[in-house]
C-alpha cells in the first residue's frame, strides 16, 4: 500500500517526534516531499508513505490522537484535457517532472511522481489544472 | 536546368486545379534534409507555418447596434470589464489585458472575447451624457456574438519574430508574462514554435505584408498592417534571421468565424491577462532562396536568453541558444543545466499548420500576395521621459 499523506500540525504537536514513531512502531517507509513550519510553530508535512494497510490505518489513528490532522492525497492534481492547450508552461514549475511534454508535444502527467506542491495550479495560463 | 521560380498567381492556379503540393514547415525541414533544395523546390508549392501562444497586444472591435432611442456609449463594460468609449456611437474596442474590477486577473478582456466566440451571452452596460441626437443615457442588457453587427479581432502586435527566452539571475522569484522565473537561473521559458514559427521562416518578410491572407483563431483573416514595434533594423545572423526580436504583425479576423479551440484566454499570475492566439501563415515557395529559409531547422534557428531580473528596457543577454536546445528540456548556461519550458503550444501550432494545409489542398484557401511589403530599416524608438521624473 502506497499513498501520499499531508500532515497538518499545530504548536502543541510540533515537538513530538511523530515521524520517528511512524517508522519505528508502524514500520512505514517514508519519503518526505515537503516540510514547512511558520513563526507560530504550526506546520505541514507532505510525504509518500508505503507499508502494510492495517499498520497505515493504525498510524493515522495514532497521528490523530496527537492532534495532527492527516489527509490522504490520492490524486494530487488533475489536468482537464478539454481545457489544456498543451503549451507546457506548467512543466516549468514541476520540480519532480510529473508534468512533461511527450514526444508528440502533448502534455503528460505521471501521477506517481507528483509531490502535490500545487505550483502548477496558478502557473497554468488556461486554468486547466485543479487539486 | 533552370532553377525553380513560381509566382503567387501560378500557385493559386494550382490550388484551384487541385494540384498544389502543400506541406507544413516541419515536414519541409525533413524533406530538404533528405533530398536537398532543388528537388523539393521543384515539387512543393506552399509551406504552412503556425503558432499558438499568448499575444498580449490583442483586442476586438465590436459594434452593438442602436437602442431605441439611441445612446452614444461613453462608458462601456462587458461582464464588468471596461471597453473603450471614445469612439462613436456604439462602436468599442476591448483589449485583452483589461481586468475585471471584481474578478481581477481571472476574468479580463480576453475572457470576454472568448465568451463571445463560444456563443455565451455577455452583459453590456453603457452610459452617455445624453444629447439631442443620442437622447438615451444608459443601457443594461445582454448581447451575444450573433447579435452584434461587427465583431472582429484587431490585434496591434502579434507573431513576434524571434522573441527572446526569459530567465532570472536574481535571488527573488519573478512572475512575468513569460511565466514564473525561478531565482538563481532556476529555469528558462521560451516562446515561438521554432521551425514552425511564421516570421522565422520568412525572415526578410518577402511574402508577408499588408493584405496577406492568414488563419487566425480558426477563421480566415488578414495582415492589416505591420505590427507595432515592428523592428526590421536589428542585427541578423548569417542566414538573415534576426538575432533579437524583430518584425511583428497587426492581424484582423472575424470573430463570428472563429473556433474556441484556436483562441483562449491566458492568465499569468503576478502579471495579468493575455490571449492565446492561433495563427497560421502559408508561404509560397517562390524559389530556392525562399525554400532555404522555409527549410531552416530548430538546430539552425537561435534566440537570446535574457535576464528579466534587470529592471531596464535593455536587459542583458545571458546566452544564445538554438530552438533545438530549448526544445530538448534543458540547456547549459555557465556550466549549469537549466530546465526549459515553452509558453507556445507546439501541439496546437502543429494542428494549425496541418489544418491550413488541408484548407489549401481542398481549394478553400488561396494565397494573397502582399499589396504592400513592410518598410525595411525600421528601428523602434524608446520612450524618453522629458521634464518630469
Amino acid at each position: 500500500m502506497k499513498t501520499k499523506l499531508l500532515l497538518t500540525f499545530n504548536a502543541d504537536s510540533t515537538n513530538h517526534p511523530a515521524v520517528y514513531e511512524l517508522v519505528k512502531i508502524y514500520d512505514l517507509h517514508l519519503n518526505i516531499l515537503k516540510a514547512s513550519i511558520n513563526d507560530h510553530m504550526n506546520g505541514e508535512l507532505l510525504m509518500d508513505v508505503e507499508g502494510d494497510q492495517t499498520r497505515l490505518d493504525e498510524a493515522i489513528r495514532f497521528l490523530e490522537g496527537l492532534h495532527i490532522q492527516t489527509q490522504r492525497i490520492r490524486q494530487p492534481i488533475r489536468v482537464d484535457e478539454k481545457q489544456c492547450v498543451h503549451c507546457g508552461l506548467c512543466t516549468s514549475v514541476c520540480k519532480s517532472n510529473a508534468l512533461f511534454l511527450g514526444p508528440s508535444a502533448l502534455l503528460g502527467f505521471d501521477e506517481e511522481r507528483c509531490i502535490g506542491c500545487n505550483w502548477c495550479l496558478n502557473t497554468c495560463p488556461v486554468r486547466a489544472i485543479s487539486a | 536546368m533552370p532553377k525553380t521560380q513560381r509566382t503567387f498567381e501560378e500557385i493559386n492556379a494550382r490550388i484551384k486545379a487541385g494540384t498544389a503540393v502543400v506541406v507544413t514547415a516541419e515536414e519541409v525541414v525533413a524533406m530538404v534534409k533528405a533530398e536537398g533544395l532543388g528537388p523539393v523546390a521543384e515539387r512543393v508549392d506552399v509551406v504552412t507555418t503556425a503558432t499558438f501562444g499568448p499575444m498580449c497586444s490583442s483586442g476586438a472591435i465590436l459594434n452593438f447596434g442602436h437602442a431605441d432611442p439611441p445612446l452614444r456609449m461613453e462608458t462601456i463594460t462587458l461582464n464588468d470589464v471596461e471597453a473603450y468609449g471614445g469612439i462613436a456611437a456604439v462602436d468599442t474596442y476591448i483589449g485583452v489585458t483589461a481586468e475585471s474590477p471584481t474578478r481581477g486577473i481571472e476574468y479580463g478582456g480576453a475572457h470576454v472575447i472568448c465568451d463571445l466566440i463560444a456563443g455565451r451571452p455577455v452583459r453590456l452596460k453603457a452610459t452617455g451624457k445624453g444629447t439631442d441626437c443620442y437622447p438615451r443615457q444608459e443601457v443594461d442588457t445582454v448581447v451575444t456574438l450573433q447579435e452584434l453587427n461587427e465583431a472582429y479581432l484587431f490585434n496591434p502586435r502579434n507573431c513576434y519574430q524571434n522573441y527572446a527566452a526569459a530567465a532570472n539571475t536574481s535571488d527573488r522569484l519573478l512572475r512575468t508574462y513569460m511565466g514564473v522565473l525561478q531565482p538563481h537561473l532556476g529555469n528558462i521559458n521560451y516562446s515561438t514554435a521554432g521551425e514552425l514559427s511564421p516570421l522565422l521562416k520568412d525572415p526578410m518578410l518577402r511574402t508577408v505584408g499588408i493584405g496577406t491572407r492568414i488563419f487566425i483563431g480558426g477563421a480566415v483573416g488578414y495582415v492589416g498592417w505591420n505590427g507595432t514595434q515592428c523592428n526590421t533594423n536589428m542585427e541578423r545572423d548569417e542566414n538573415g534571421v534576426p538575432k533579437t526580436p524583430g518584425a511583428t504583425l497587426a492581424l484582423l479576423g472575424n470573430m463570428k468565424d472563429m473556433d474556441p479551440a484556436f483562441i483562449t484566454p491566458a492568465v499569468f499570475n503576478g502579471y495579468g491577462v493575455s490571449l492565446n492566439v492561433g495563427v497560421g501563415i502559408p508561404m509560397p515557395v517562390l524559389d530556392e532562396d525562399m525554400l532555404a529559409h522555409l527549410a531552416r531547422s530548430n538546430e539552425a534557428l537561435h534566440t537570446n536568453v535574457i535576464d528579466y531580473s534587470v529592471e531596464s528596457r535593455k536587459r542583458p543577454v545571458l546566452a544564445r541558444v538554438s530552438y533545438a536546445a530549448l526544445r530538448s528540456g534543458s540547456v547549459e548556461i555557465n556550466g549549469k543545466r537549466v530546465k526549459t519550458a515553452p509558453t507556445t503550444s507546439l501541439y496546437k501550432s502543429r494542428q494549425i499548420a496541418e489544418l491550413l494545409r488541408q484548407w489549401i489542398m481542398e481549394g478553400r484557401f488561396f494565397l494573397q500576395e502582399p499589396v504592400q511589403t513592410f518598410p525595411q530599416g525600421n528601428a523602434i524608438k524608446p520612450l524618453d521621459i522629458k521634464g518630469g521624473k
